[in-house]
């Protein structure tokens, strides 16, 4: 049984071990980055089909702090160690070329990716919020990393939205308090059991709502992405739009509605009418841009709109959609940062007007691109085909096949945006395209390369994982969330308490 | 293991592979590639007359299967012998994605489950894209847009498919009969419908074919929208309106409708086209509304008379634009206004070609002619017992049956008759013999499918389809046939009754000048008084401006609302914080409500 606290404990240490050590060894933070991503993947894949609580200093719930490690946070557990690994294997080259302090750069992922692995594993409300804060203060960092005027000003707007959402989290979690006098998640489920909703509890969870809304970048509250994703190094770029809007956002979004306040009718029409707002409105705008890196950072407020369909829907199927597609779009899209990284880092520009014909010059990059982009467009046989089907079954199983038909609606638009990228930079090029420019351009370096391939591999047979790997993974995924706050608050609190039946 | 796993997997396997192995092994790679197509095609042949084991329900290999497949198989063949000179660069990408188009073709005809037939489907708008996208950066835009138009109607598959689970609780082709009893059925039907239509170039989901005509390696337009694409697409429509949707009058009248749109729309703007591919394109989209029609009859003949035309229009399209390829190698044009007179420098090209012009233009005795007539007679047919306007369906196919021979004069004047442009090269050769062998071998069979009509094509083929019909009773071609050879020999006698008795040719005297290129009649303007017509006027410019184009349409419409969304993003902190508030508001409005 692994312990749980070692998730976030290596990388807080390697964290503060970074700058420490590397002012005499120059090579310590890339070694120290890999090992510590490396190591932590491998814990993480351990975890799978674990059920565990672990309650630190042995003070059980709901007096003392405890990590809980299930289904769900096993799969965001995966997600975030992988490609944080793949990451830092892309990182090596890439921040050597553009960037000067590898560590401060090593030292705000690691925090950030200590904080996203606490977010998942807690059991505890306000423990939440301070691994959330952690997360999000790396990253208004690492977003602001190059030091120029848009980087800060991306940072800047990023920090102000992202601290009002806190702030509303920060309030609720007090409103809560206040009213239970409990911050253990199960312990607040269980009493809201006992006493049932009032005024307080419901305008603290619109707080969280809002809150935990803006930190997943679902429309209305999207608006510090398309800014935010892009400023950042591309490998942080991935990390943002693959794992930290669903870490900090959904996770704790589908965590609260599903396991402490418990789904209702109200609950997944908002789901499902947001997430096809943010699906078709994110895919639009998409469409207008042609900064590579925007683009892709659209199509993030896009594809979480998917998710949230999926989640919201409420049904088994719909949750095993949501959280196929929330693994699969980490997959995916952090390839296509990494792509648009590679993209930069030979020709210098992300213009998709001055790009053009890469596709003899740049193979690797260019044939992984296309495996993400037909992954993100839903085409077969690629992940996100598998997860985008089960979502529109979903859907029209529960009867809203008017939903089923917005969600290929934001398919065919994403489709045609990606189309847009292999057109003019790698197939064909643009209007402003000089030939001549690009003459002396090469691959990308091997390990740039190697994590590209990694995430292709993945993007292609991932959606094997369908036929065998559903209850392997996903299942105990959807056991999770579809048993309501009843099993939740039994397996954490065990028999201490009087719990009311379901 | 079941050998329908190594079918499938054979081609896909050793395309992947092809992709690997380095260019200059061009030679190799062919022989690989010919190498597989050959085994595949052979095995169909094996298979034709004793299906393989189904592997308990998993595939589905009946007659509709076996005349797919052995069309696959045979387009593959051709196209690959003719590609060996053809195709000198990227040749493993070329012959990679062919094998693995193949490999998925024959996946998506013998899935039984819907979903693993939508996956190979999908692979094969991924091989129609990269295969584009090998006529260099100019193909790269109109890649583009046919991968938006079929990859996006995978997607409307997918919810018809959806739909369809929902409704019957079964995922296997041989299981589901649906009524088309209500509107979930219905958009469950169009779904499927819009997959076939993009895939095979109905209209209005047509408008990929003629932009790729030009760009794309012309053995690329040959081996996928002119046969494949066209055997895939009406293989599925076969499928739903056969198989998995019992008949529902207005829907299919809706077909009927489409499909004779379709003949005569296409065969109007394929009429003025100045480019040979172009004009090919356009009527490989018009012969797409003959199947439609044919199949949308709802009678046993028509059906067989529109699987029969899907396979003729394979023949000789590919035929066609093998030909067109042939002229573009030898001339490296297919601009009408370059070319003329090749008729005596490329003599093989030139009969192969003129032959399945004929075959195309519904003359007997080519493979056109038949199938065209059984899907009269299958409207008439249909006339008798449902469809009032069967007469409308038959006339609009008519007119378009004799454009195409109109526009086809224009192009065999213009391409291989008349002058010899001063354009061209001073000396032209018939290329390569595997060329030659395989536009002789296609257009040889238009011959042989259309004198023995029934013996070969319709009694071995497409019979075993329909069970239960007897063909020959109900096709009586021998009437029309008279009639048609008479009117040929009554054409033979007025040629040679109004002949001039005696011919003098005298070269063009301008007064000592060498006589201008604008003398020569190039063809290329022969139907200028049909654009120029008062209400096919505004029509073609409608068309010419993409009003018509279904791509452009929505992408105007798309663009309209990026536009507005862009204004209300204005990049200023101060909003976006108010949307903050107001989402709050919203949501406590809500809640509270509740």
């Amino acid at each position: 049984m692994t312990n749980l606290s070692l998730f976030i404990l290596i990388p807080l240490a390697a964290a503060f071990l970074i700058p420490v050590v590397s002012r005499k060894l120059k090579w310590f933070p890339d070694v120290c980055g890999i090992f510590t991503t490396l190591l932590l993947l491998l814990l993480s894949l351990q975890t799978m089909n674990q059920e565990t609580v672990y309650a630190m200093g042995n003070w059980p719930a709901p007096y003392g702090i405890v990590f809980v490690l299930d289904g769900f946070s096993c799969l965001l557990l995966i997600i975030i160690n992988l490609v944080g690994f793949v990451s830092t294997l892309f990182s090596f080259e890439y921040i050597e070329y553009f960037y000067t302090s590898k560590l401060r750069y090593y030292s705000l992922f690691l925090l950030m990716l200590a904080g996203m692995n606490g977010v998942v594993l807690t059991g505890d409300l306000f423990n939440l919020f301070v691994f959330l804060e952690i997360a999000s203060i790396a990253s208004y960092a690492l977003v602001g990393f190059g030091c120029q005027s848009r980087e800060l000003e991306a940072s800047f707007k990023y920090l102000v939205m992202s601290t009002v959402a806190s702030s509303f989290i920060l309030l609720a979690i007090a409103l809560v308090y206040g009213r239970f006098g409990s911050l253990n998640i199960a312990h607040i489920a269980l009493l809201i059991k006992q006493h049932g909703m009032n005024d307080t509890i419901i305008f603290s969870f619109v707080l969280l709502l809002v809150g935990f809304g803006v930190k997943s970048a679902i429309v209305p509250f999207h608006a510090w992405l398309p800014d935010a994703h892009p400023s950042a190094p591309a490998p942080i770029s991935a990390m943002l739009s693959g794992v930290v809007i669903k870490a900090l956002g959904v996770y704790a979004i589908v965590r609260l509605v599903y396991n402490l306040f418990g789904m209702t009718a109200l609950i997944s029409n908002l789901l499902i009418y947001s997430g096809i707002i943010s699906m078709i409105i994110g895919v639009l705008l998409a469409l207008g841009q042609w900064d590579f890196k925007r683009l892709l950072a659209y199509h993030s407020i896009s594809q979480m709109g998917y998710i949230f369909l999926g989640f919201g829907l409420g049904t088994p199927l719909g949750i095993l959609g949501g959280a196929f597609h929330l693994f699969n779009h980490s997959l995916f899209k952090s390839l296509l940062f990494l792509n648009s990284g590679s993209v930069e880092y030979e020709t210098g520009t992300r213009n998709l007007e001055k790009l053009g014909d890469l596709v003899q010059k740049m193979p690797v990059t260019a044939f992984s691109s296309l495996i993400a982009s037909l992954s993100i467009s839903g085409i077969p046989p690629f992940n996100g085909f598998w997860s985008k089907l089960i979502i529109i079954i979903a859907a029209v199983q529960a009867g809203k096949p008017v939903v089923a038909l917005w969600a290929v609606i934001g398919s065919i638009l994403t489709l045609a945006s990606f189309s847009k990228i292999q057109r003019y930079v790698f197939f064909g090029h643009g209007k402003n395209f000089d030939q001549n420019s690009f003459k002396a351009i090469n691959e990308v370096p091997l390990l740039m390369k190697m994590s590209m391939i990694i995430l292709a591999i993945l993007c292609t047979f991932t959606g094997l994982l369908m036929i065998n790997g559903v209850n392997g993974i996903f299942g105990p995924v959807v056991n999770v969330l579809d048993a309501g706050p009843h099993t939740y608050i039994e397996k954490i609190l065990k028999s201490n308490f009087f719990i009311p039946g379901n | 293991m079941n050998i329908i796993y190594y079918l499938i997997g054979l081609p896909i396997a050793v395309g992947l592979a092809c992709l690997i192995i380095p260019e200059r092994a061009r030679v190799l790679i062919w022989g690989i590639a010919f190498d597989v197509c050959f085994i595949l095609f052979s095995a169909f042949l094996f298979f034709f007359s004793r299906p393989p084991d189904p592997a308990n329900g998993m595939f589905v290999w009946d007659a509709l299967a076996n005349l797919t497949l052995l069309g696959a198989g045979f387009f593959s063949l051709i196209v690959c012998v003719y590609s060996y000179k053809m195709i000198v660069e990227s040749a493993g990408r070329y012959y990679g994605y062919l094998l693995i188009t193949l490999g998925a073709t024959i996946g998506a005809v013998v899935s039984n489950n819907l979903i693993l037939m939508s996956v190979f489907w999908g692979i094969l708008a991924i091989t129609l894209y990269l295969m584009i996208n090998l006529g260099g950066s100019d193909a790269a835009y109109p890649a583009k847009k046919t991968f938006i138009m079929v990859g996006g109607s995978d997607s409307f598959l997918i919810l018809g498919i959806a739909i369809i689970w929902v409704l019957t609780g079964s995922l296997n082709i041989t299981e589901i009969r649906i009524q088309i009893d209500s509107w979930l059925a219905a958009s469950a039907f169009l779904c499927f419908v819009c997959a076939s239509f993009a895939k095979a170039g109905g209209m209005p989901l047509h408008t990929w074919i003629p932009e790729i005509s030009e760009k794309a390696p012309v053995s690329v337009m040959a081996f996928l929208p002119a046969s494949l694409d066209k055997l895939l697409g009406i293989y599925l429509l076969a499928r739903v309106c056969l198989n998995l949707f019992s008949y529902h009058e207005s829907l299919w009248f809706l077909l009927r409708l489409l499909g004779s749109i379709t003949i005569v729309a296409a065969v109007f703007i394929a009429l003025i086209q100045h480019n040979m591919k172009k004009l090919l394109a356009y009527h490989a989209i018009s012969q797409v509304g003959y199947m439609i029609v044919g199949i949308a009859s709802g009678t046993p003949v028509g059906i067989a008379g529109g699987l029969f035309h899907m396979l003729n229009n394979a023949i000789y399209k590919c035929c066609l634009f093998l030909g067109s390829g042939n002229v573009e190698k030898q001339t490296g044009s297919t601009e009408l206004d370059n070319l003329g007179g090749l008729g005596r420098s490329l003599p093989v090209t030139f009969t192969c070609f003129l032959f399945a012009s004929l075959a195309i233009s519904g003359i007997p005795p080519f493979n056109g002619f038949f199938s065209k007539w059984m899907i009269y007679q299958g409207l008439v047919e249909s006339g008798k017992s449902t469809d009032q306007s069967w007469i409308l369906w038959i006339v609009m196919a008519m007119i378009g049956s004799g454009l195409t021979l109109a526009s086809f004069m224009k192009i065999i004047h213009a391409t291989f008759l008349g002058h010899v442009s001063s354009n061209l090269k001073k000396r032209i050769f018939e290329p390569h013999w595997t060329a030659l062998f395989s536009v002789i071998v296609l257009a040889a069979l238009c011959l042989v499918f259309g004198i023995f009509y029934y013996r070969i094509p319709l009694k071995l083929m497409i019979a075993p389809i329909l069970q239960g019909i007897n063909i020959q009773n109900v096709s009586g071609m021998f009437l029309p046939l008279a009639f048609i050879v008479c009117g040929i020999i009554l054409g033979i006698i007025l040629y040679f009754v109004l002949k001039p008795r005696s011919i003098r040719i005298a070269p063009a005297f301008v007064g000592g000048e060498t006589p201008a290129e604008g003398m020569k009649v190039s063809g290329t303007d022969f139907y200028n008084p049909i654009r120029n017509a008062r209400f096919l006027k505004t029509m073609y410019h409608a068309s010419e401006n993409k009003f018509t184009d279904i791509y452009d349409v929505f992408k105007s419409i798309a663009s309209y609302f990026t536009e507005g969304l862009r204004v209300i993003h204005t990049g200023i902190l101060g909003t976006y914080l108010t949307w903050i508030l107001f989402g709050l508001a919203v949501l406590l409005y809500l809640f509270v409500q509740w």
